[in-house]
């Protein structure tokens, strides 16, 4: 399974953070034994990424769980649904940011710079500041509507869902932004809890070239 | 901006999204809303959250049962109850009145479990477990300011970081759950109702084969 963001950090020559974690204690990939080094393993092969992401050594002590959360990664984010990759990385950045997730905010600004995102949007999600964006108004409309599910869900009802209708979006797609964005407010609260620092990533942007031709291609491949 | 029509009008539902109501995949979930139309009793409606993607459903009440319900340092009671907490600081009526039913059952004291909710620092509870509720607030409305000193807190207040582990993975859960019910529109049932599906939960966990 070729991920193109993890292509992209393959090709940097990065040494990967002695801990990952500030407040607690994660398994990191030189200890990890069993059933834990086998995951680890299987990630590395099946994603192309050379070292493991903080969030999933989070997991590690309990190898059960480390296996369900890959999966539902897998099946949630790391797959084109009824909404591309770069919408869900938009919805992902979005939400980790107004959460104070610096480790998600990276590693999915980084995704959705890969996945097609310009700097100024990434710039609108990171400020909150959707309205100078230049995004267009179904986006805005569909990022309103995370806003909301992330800091105000009891208050949703049916016209916010109306809204997103009139706005073009399918209900197939406002379910899977919900379900999105409810999967970052999980994430965002584990990795700060375990005070996961930022990787770095976005660094990778921005001496250049993150949307050279391949990159284009997978926007075109995004339904919107 | 090219976007995908909106798709022919679906029957009434009531949830927000009748995509995700009026098509429910095969497997388990299906067979237990079709049990429960059938006898007319009343259903938890985030069923039909599960049954519209079994696939995710699969993988996400694994990880549940896992979380919430296997053997762990921090009593299962104690887990409801912080998804019950959890539930009540993102005001997500459903979630909150069905874990506090299944917290009641395990601790055998509904009148406790709703004063922890209404009063945690005034409830008659262990400091140890007030100690890991606090932490579950932090982690649900400012994880960002989480540092440290949180984690040192609790181990003072006795809790090893297997126990942190679970109760962290427990509040995130749920801060899952509370938009995944509150966004589709999920409405609370009856208490009786919750009360049954709850002794039901205490006793076997998530998973539904």
């Amino acid at each position: 399974m070729a991920i193109p963001e993890y292509e992209r950090i393959a090709s940097a020559v990065r040494k990967p953070a002695a801990q990952a974690s500030r407040n607690i204690k994660t398994i990191e990939e030189s200890a990890a034994s069993g059933e834990v080094a086998a995951l680890y393993d299987h990630f590395r092969t099946h994603f192309g990424r050379p070292n493991v992401p903080g969030i999933l050594k989070c997991f590690a002590t309990h190898p059960p769980l480390l296996r369900h959360m890959m999966d539902l990664s897998e099946h949630l984010i790391f797959s084109e649904g009824s909404l591309g990759r770069k919408h869900k990385e938009m919805i992902a950045t979005y939400v980790s940011s107004q959460n104070s997730c610096p480790y998600c905010a990276d590693s999915h600004g980084f995704f959705l710079r890969v996945h097609g995102g310009t700097a100024q949007t990434l710039d609108a999600l990171q400020s909150g500041d959707l309205r100078s964006s230049g995004l267009p108004a179904a986006e805005q409309a569909l990022l309103d509507f995370v806003r909301k599910v992330n800091l105000n869900s009891h208050q949703i009802d049916r016209e916010d869902v109306n809204q997103l209708v009139q706005a073009g979006w399918s209900e197939l797609q406002i379910a899977e932004a919900v379900h999105v964005t409810a999967l970052f407010a999980t994430f965002n609260r584990v990795a700060n809890a375990f005070g996961l620092a930022s990787q770095g990533l976005l660094a990778l942007c921005a001496s250049d070239a993150v949307a050279p031709s391949r990159e284009d291609a997978l926007v075109e491949r995004d339904r919107s | 901006m090219k976007t995908t029509p909106p798709e022919p009008k679906e029957a009434t539902s009531s949830l927000f999204l009748a995509v995700v109501e009026n098509r429910p995949q095969p497997g388990p979930y299906f067979d237990l809303i079709a049990a429960a139309k059938s006898s007319g009793a009343d259903y938890w409606g985030i069923w039909n959250l599960l049954a519209f993607r079994p696939r995710i459903a699969d993988s996400l009440v694994r990880l549940s049962q896992e979380i919430m319900h296997e053997d762990a340092p921090i009593s299962v009671a104690l887990r409801e109850l912080i998804a019950a907490y959890t539930s009540s600081l993102n005001r997500c009526e459903f979630c909150m009145k069905a874990h506090a039913a299944v917290a009641a059952d395990l601790y055998n004291d509904e009148a406790l479990v709703w004063s922890i909710i209404r009063d945690l620092e005034g409830a008659a509870l262990p400091e140890q477990d007030k100690a890991m509720l606090r932490f579950v607030r932090k982690i649900t409305l400012e994880s960002g300011s989480i540092d440290e000193t949180d984690i040192a807190t609790l181990h003072t207040a006795g809790w090893d970081d297997t126990a942190i582990f679970y109760g962290i993975a427990s509040c995130a859960l749920f801060n899952f759950y509370n938009r995944f019910v509150s966004a589709n529109g999920v409405k609370p049932v009856s208490d009786q109702a919750f009360r049954r599906l709850a002794a039901r939960m205490a006793e076997k966990g998530y998973v539904r084969e």
